[in-house]
């Protein structure tokens, strides 16, 4: 439904009802939470809490709300306003398959309410009540902990806490002491070893942004260009402003960014790794306000670790980045958590979006992309004299010559970036692979190849692809090469010209 | 009513003195809660007696002080402040408070509503400083028609200079633009301060002689945190102004001497005769203006 700007409260609630019992009505839900939504220009962060409660609140009504997940922990992991929390406290118990880090975010809004408790009643907007009776945010959130505690591991350290916190009742005390109780018979210890990924694959613009005429301000006021900040090497990049209300997002960002900066220079990686952070508001946010700022918060500036602002092209920089911003005038009101990493061409390769990441996590994240830069180098070094010993070991044979191919092509695509998303393609080149071992097993009468590189192919298909395991690709793989090596080197000289025989003539000839 | 201090006013020494000293003051603000609860005695009698109370002690303590400053019908105005002190003072004891918080707040809540000005206008601004979203909203309601107003408008908008997320830039450029007064105008020019849309409008309000010297000099001051640049861009024209109010012609002066470009304003040489001659003119002496020639001339003189 197309709305004109600005959104209303009123229009806000009319829209959102509007969606209600359409077949698509999660996802229309869903779409209005985007930060960037019209639905939230131009009005307070105060109306933009009591707009995203209010349809936090209308989705948890909803039967199952997978959709709105990301969305939900994001709140719980960073929010501070007790409404909100306790709208998707209660939408967290929608979750059909909640996974650890699902808990590990209700109990950072359990430790907020804690302090910040607050009457609500969820049927009403912004929860407003003067009911003294009526439940609390607090209650609400110890309501979905129940409910979790029987499902994911939590945190017994935090949980400890929580049921230590001075604000509980008696009764809320004996839920938090029932979840840890709950805890200990579940088996094994505590990890975060079922979550999903931290990292989102979205879609990125990349080539069809008007890039070129973005200019940036940094901390020594030098103006720069996309180019100069953001190419050539692999560039880390965070969004925050300084008038940032909220500490568990821009200052928590900032301090977590000097983290970063300290492991990246303990792996001695300073020369491959730039760190950006970019400010939303930069109007008001200048090079003055930003160094002091970070340097604060202990991230350290020079000329591979830059704070900017944006001193022209904003709007190409956030259609870029799709940020996750809005603004009442030039006021940031909204934002989510967001980091991105950049290859060296500038092209967005990771991003850590609506989580809270962790500097560690980012750097298992900069390794892999440092590592994989690396192999693709030395692949394209070591490639002249690799193609001279493969024409060399090269069998004369078109069907073996088709089965190296399927092999060196499945070898290849691990050098790939997101490679593990191209499985169609390996599973192709494997079954051409067994395809043209077993033309050639029908010549050679020999049956080993094929089950060889058979085996290999389930290998790689099974505990490698579906599972991601490296170590069983790489088994897969030397399976799959061995048989094709066999399937070469078994073929005897006499079979050869029958082999070519058998290509060219069609049968029946 | 029995002081709580020792004999001596020095620490227990023992144990068991330390004991009996917490059993004899848990008494005295037992005592303490009688009299202040006791109609029959004085207010201000009631006023003291409710200064030694610790409302922590007891969910019965603390529900009792809460019914005071909640009872207007019964409890004079003193002793609902009191009462407020008392409450207010335990609040900074987060930890132990925590329990009694929520209903604090809702207490609070409903005292925004009483009739005199003075208990209402310290509710709100606890409050507000507590970041509770609904008085927020009802004083940027009350902004927008006063009719609905809890506190005057300059009292509101000073309550809400730090809570620049709540909306309250809308309603402070509605005000500056058409003030109920000069004062709520003030205080809507210092929230703006942080507007950076108001850039323009604070340069040109520096440079209009017809406004009050107090608004240009929050001008100055908005300037200086939005753009600098502009503002020392003003500061030289307002400095070398002879027709300009010395107040103001200072305020160039010490931002320029403050914020400037040293070799430049060295290098200046109409800004320094004209400092020289502020400096020997004796029409000026005891001023501002002297002084801040002065400074000029030991910062940036050629």
């Amino acid at each position: 439904m197309l709305q004109s700007r600005p959104w209303t409260s009123e229009s806000f609630r009319d829209v959102v009802a509007s969606y209600e019992g359409a077949p698509d009505q999660q996802s229309q839900w869903v779409t209005l939470l985007d930060e960037s939504h019209d639905a939230y220009a131009q009005c307070s962060s105060l109306e933009v809490a009591r707009r995203r409660g209010w349809l936090l609140s209308r989705l948890a009504a909803l039967p199952v709300l997978d959709l709105a997940l990301p969305f939900v922990q994001e709140t719980l992991q960073t929010a501070h306003e007790p409404y909100l929390l306790a709208a998707a406290s209660l939408a967290l118990t929608r979750s059909t398959q909640p996974v650890s880090e699902d808990g590990a975010a209700l109990l950072t809004a359990l430790t907020i309410l804690g302090a910040r408790d607050d009457a609500v009643d969820l049927d009403v907007w912004a929860g407003l009540t003067d009911d003294e009776e009526a439940t609390t945010c607090l209650a609400v959130a110890l309501e979905t902990l129940s409910w979790i505690a029987q499902r994911v591991p939590l945190d017994p350290t935090l949980l400890e806490y929580i049921g230590s916190m001075p604000a509980l009742t008696d009764a809320q005390r004996d839920i938090v002491y029932q979840a840890i109780a709950a805890q200990k018979l579940r088996s094994g210890l505590f990890s975060d070893c079922c979550s999903p990924p931290l990292v989102s694959r979205r879609k990125f613009a990349s080539s069809s942004a008007n890039l070129q005429a973005v200019r940036f301000e940094d901390q020594d006021q030098t103006v720069r260009d996309w180019s100069s900040c953001l190419h050539g090497r692999t560039t880390v990049v965070a969004f925050f402003y300084t008038r940032c209300e909220n500490p568990n997002k821009c200052s928590l960002t900032i301090t977590r960014l000097g983290h970063l900066q300290k492991l990246v220079a303990d792996a001695d990686l300073c020369a491959s790794v730039r760190i950006v952070a970019v400010s939303y508001d930069d109007s008001f946010d200048t090079p003055a306000r930003l160094s002091r700022y970070v340097h604060d918060r202990g991230f350290k500036l020079d000329r591979n670790n830059l704070v900017l602002r944006v001193t022209q092209g904003g709007e190409e920089v956030r259609r870029y980045f799709s940020n996750g911003v809005n603004f009442v005038g030039t006021l940031v009101n909204w934002h989510r958590v967001e980091l991105f990493v950049l290859d060296s061409r500038g092209e967005v390769v990771r991003n850590f979006e609506r989580r809270a990441w962790t500097a560690e996590q980012v750097m298992h994240g900069l390794q892999e992309i440092l590592a994989a830069g690396a192999v693709r180098h030395r692949f394209w070094q070591l490639t002249p004299g690799a193609w001279a010993l493969l024409l060399a070991l090269l069998p004369k044979c078109p069907i073996c010559g088709a089965t190296y191919l399927s092999v060196t092509g499945l070898a290849a695509l691990p050098l790939l970036d997101d490679w593990t998303r191209l499985w169609p393609v390996a599973l192709g080149m494997l079954l051409l692979n067994v395809f043209f071992l077993a033309r050639a097993a029908r010549i050679s009468r020999r049956i080993a190849p094929v089950v060889v590189s058979g085996l290999g192919a389930v290998v790689i298909v099974g505990p490698g692809l579906a599972y991601g395991s490296s170590v069983a690709m790489g088994i897969g793989f030397a399976l799959v090469l061995i048989g094709s090596l066999l399937s070469v080197f078994g073929l005897s000289a006499r079979a050869l010209p029958a082999a070519w025989g058998k290509l060219l003539v069609p049968r029946g000839h | 009513m029995a002081s709580l201090k020792t004999k001596s006013g020095a620490q227990p020494a023992t144990k068991k003195s330390a004991q009996a000293l917490q059993r004899r003051r848990a008494a005295v603000r037992k005592e303490a809660l009688s009299h202040a609860l006791d109609a029959s005695r004085t207010v201000a009698a009631r006023v003291k007696a409710l200064s030694v109370v610790d409302v922590l002690e007891d969910v019965s303590v603390f529900s009792d002080v809460l019914d005071v400053l909640l009872d207007g019908e019964t409890n004079p105005l003193p002793l609902r402040l009191a009462a407020l002190e008392c409450l207010q003072a335990a609040s900074f004891r987060e930890q132990q408070f925590a329990p009694y918080r929520r209903r604090y707040i809702a207490a609070l809540r409903r005292v925004c509503k009483v009739s005199d000005l003075g208990l209402r206008s310290r509710v709100i601004g606890i409050l507000v400083r507590d970041g509770d979203t609904r008085t927020i909203d009802q004083l940027l309601d009350g902004l927008r028609d006063p009719q609905r107003g809890l506190l005057p408008p300059e009292k509101a908008l000073q309550l809400l200079v730090d809570s620049i997320h709540s909306g309250v830039y809308e309603v402070a450029k509605t005000i500056a633009a058409t003030p109920p007064n000069q004062a709520a105008r003030r205080e809507a020019l210092r929230i703006l301060g942080g507007d950076t849309e108001s850039t323009g409008y604070f340069a040109d309000l520096l440079r209009n002689k017809s406004e009050p010297v107090e608004v240009r000099q929050l001008a100055a001051t908005s300037l200086n945190q939005l753009a600098p640049d502009r503002l020392l861009a003003a500061a030289r024209d307002l400095a070398m102004d002879e027709a300009e109010d010395t107040d103001i012609r200072s305020l160039g002066l010490t931002a320029l001497a403050n914020f400037g470009d040293l070799s430049a304003l060295r290098s200046d040489a109409a800004l320094q005769t004209s400092v020289d001659q502020l400096s020997a003119a004796q029409a000026y002496d005891g001023t501002h203006l002297k002084t801040a020639a002065a400074s000029f001339k030991r910062l940036c003189g050629a």
